[in-house]
């Protein structure tokens, strides 16, 4: 908690690295427009799917820097629980936020590419279905945060419930894929032409970036709130304002 | 669209490309701009009420730091 | 000597449960009730074809299950809660977990009473006769109602002391439960139907590995959770 306090109080250091993370957040647009240009000019269509293939820039990013948010959520409430340290609960909570956002797009986009494809919106395929599952479980993390009002009660809780939903996730994915496999419904092994790979990469390294802002920008505002709410507890509970320099 | 540069093409020439509906794309990646585009503005009102916040707690201080 | 003392302390925690829940019993008339109910409405939703009702079962029964034990695990702590005896049960000494198990235990006999008026119920309105596997039918129950418990208890100690739990307990449980009732169903359907192509056996060792990682993470941290 007193760190918390002084860090913000200390704004010189802080500053450096918000200017840091802005040239992160511009590298990451700036790739993620190149990319988007270079995969949608250069790629070849594909021999089933024509050029709905380009979708896949979109939605695969997505889905990779989604399970990416997830993983971030998980190590950050691991190290809130060892550490005990308020600011890696704030970080836990912002990569929650993005990697929301990311599942979200991740199954709108699987909707939209699977629509002309396979002729359906939906299909209860293990990745897409997992990913869903993963989408409810960052919205349950969310509001579990918004319905718990003491910041130590919501840290620890929402630690434990994001190291639950981390455990869950590789069990649901293989419960879903023997599910389907069992139900004589082949899955679809992604062999990925070569032409295709570089442009994939770009466009994920490129969301990667932004997210890595994204969490980053969203992580600072929860520090500055958090600061500030400290600031107007203790003068509402008459205390010397010890960490402040007023 | 044709490539405008020579890359090796799944398609055989003797192959017709399937025709799909190109405004899929089209949605796809308006979809994604959308989402990258409005939590950019989230980010911003959430930085621009942490300000807020901070200023308020500033003054309430008395004065700010 | 420790282990037999953290024994004594569930037990106590686990009769404590029972015995509240033994003197009021409305809690487990209207739980219990409420799964008939749930039983009920599948019914009129899937038509009176016999043939439909028997196959979506084992489906019905597992949801009427999580319905009506959802709603249980609340009123596991809401007794302690309402009466601030959540303080004083935790100035006790001794580990945190053995409250968590307790209560666990407890919970256990609760659906399990809960389990033993709706299946039969469900066995009779989905013209479903007992199957020849009843002993592995049971056992497939029994784990997927461990799995259940577990992590229901777990959620409840966080749901029912935060803002509106009765939709918060649903809203982090069912997802997680996902695994759990694809387990229980298959499993049981491929017992039902005696399909082997379905191989309740790969079903039943995934439910087995679900209950034995949710429950040694929920003991090793349900400190975390009762402490703040």
């Amino acid at each position: 908690m007193e760190s918390v306090v002084n860090r913000a109080a200390t704004a010189a250091p802080m500053a450096s690295r918000e200017v840091r993370w802005t040239t992160v957040g511009v590298a990451g647009l700036v790739l993620l427009v190149a990319a988007q240009v270079y995969g949608v000019l250069t790629s070849p269509p594909d021999r089933d799917m024509g050029h709905l293939q380009k979708i896949m820039y979109v939605h695969v990013p997505a889905a990779w820097n989604a399970m990416l948010a997830f993983l971030l959520v998980a190590l950050a409430s691991l190290r809130y629980l060892w550490k005990g340290r308020l600011a890696d609960d704030l970080l836990a909570a912002s990569a929650a936020e993005v990697g929301m956002l990311l599942t979200g797009l991740t199954l709108a986009l699987g909707m939209i590419w699977g629509k002309p494809t396979w002729g359906i919106w939906w299909t209860w395929e293990p990745r897409l279905t997992s990913t869903a599952v993963l989408f409810f479980m960052f919205v349950a993390y969310l509001i579990l945060r918004t319905f718990v009002d003491d910041a130590e009660r919501r840290a620890q809780w929402s630690a434990v419930v994001g190291l639950l939903g981390a455990l869950n996730v590789p069990i649901v994915y293989m419960s879903v894929r023997w599910w389907r496999t069992l139900h004589q419904m082949q899955s679809s092994p992604m062999t990925l032409d070569s032409s295709y790979t570089w442009p994939l990469r770009a466009n994920a390294v490129a969301l990667m970036l932004l997210m890595a802002y994204a969490v980053a920008h969203r992580y600072r505002s929860a520090l500055m709130t958090q600061t500030a709410d400290e600031l107007m507890d203790r003068l509402a509970l008459k205390g010397t304002p010890g960490g402040s320099r007023a | 669209m044709s490539s405008w540069i020579a890359w090796p093409s799944r398609v055989p020439p003797e192959v017709p490309v399937p025709e799909y509906n190109n405004a899929f794309i089209i949605a796809a990646f308006a979809v994604t701009w959308l989402a990258v585009i409005g939590y950019g503005l989230h980010l911003r009102r959430a930085r621009q009420a942490a300000e807020a916040r901070v200023q308020s707690a500033r003054s309430a201080l008395g004065g700010g730091a | 000597m420790s282990w037999r003392d953290d024994w004594r302390r569930v037990r106590a925690v686990a009769l404590k449960d029972l015995t509240a829940e033994r003197r009021s019993k409305s809690g487990l008339n209207a739980v219990t009730f409420l799964g008939v109910l749930v039983l009920m409405l599948f019914g009129f939703a899937l038509g009176p074809d016999t043939e439909s009702l028997r196959e979506a079962a084992t489906g019905a029964i597992w949801l009427a299950i999580l319905f009506s034990g959802v709603l249980a695990f609340n009123r596991s702590y809401q007794l302690e809660l309402d009466g601030g005896a959540l303080e004083p049960l935790l100035l006790y000494p001794g580990s945190r977990w053995s409250i968590f198990a307790g209560k666990l235990l407890a919970n256990l006999a609760f659906v399990g009473l809960v389990e033993l008026i709706v299946i039969p119920v469900a066995l009779v309105l989905f013209h479903v006769s007992i199957p020849d596997a009843w002993a592995a039918q049971l056992g497939v129950t029994l784990l997927g109602t461990i799995g259940f418990v577990t992590l229901g208890t777990f959620y409840a100690a966080m749901s029912s002391r935060s803002r509106s739990r009765e939709v918060l307990l649903p809203l982090l449980l069912f997802p997680m439960m996902i695994p759990v009732l694809l387990g229980a169903v298959e499993a049981s359907t491929s017992l039902l139907e005696g399909n082997v192509m379905r191989d309740a056996g790969a079903w039943i060792r995934m439910l087995l590995v679900y209950d034995v990682v949710f429950l040694a993470a929920a003991l090793a941290v349900f400190e975390f959770v009762i402490e703040v």
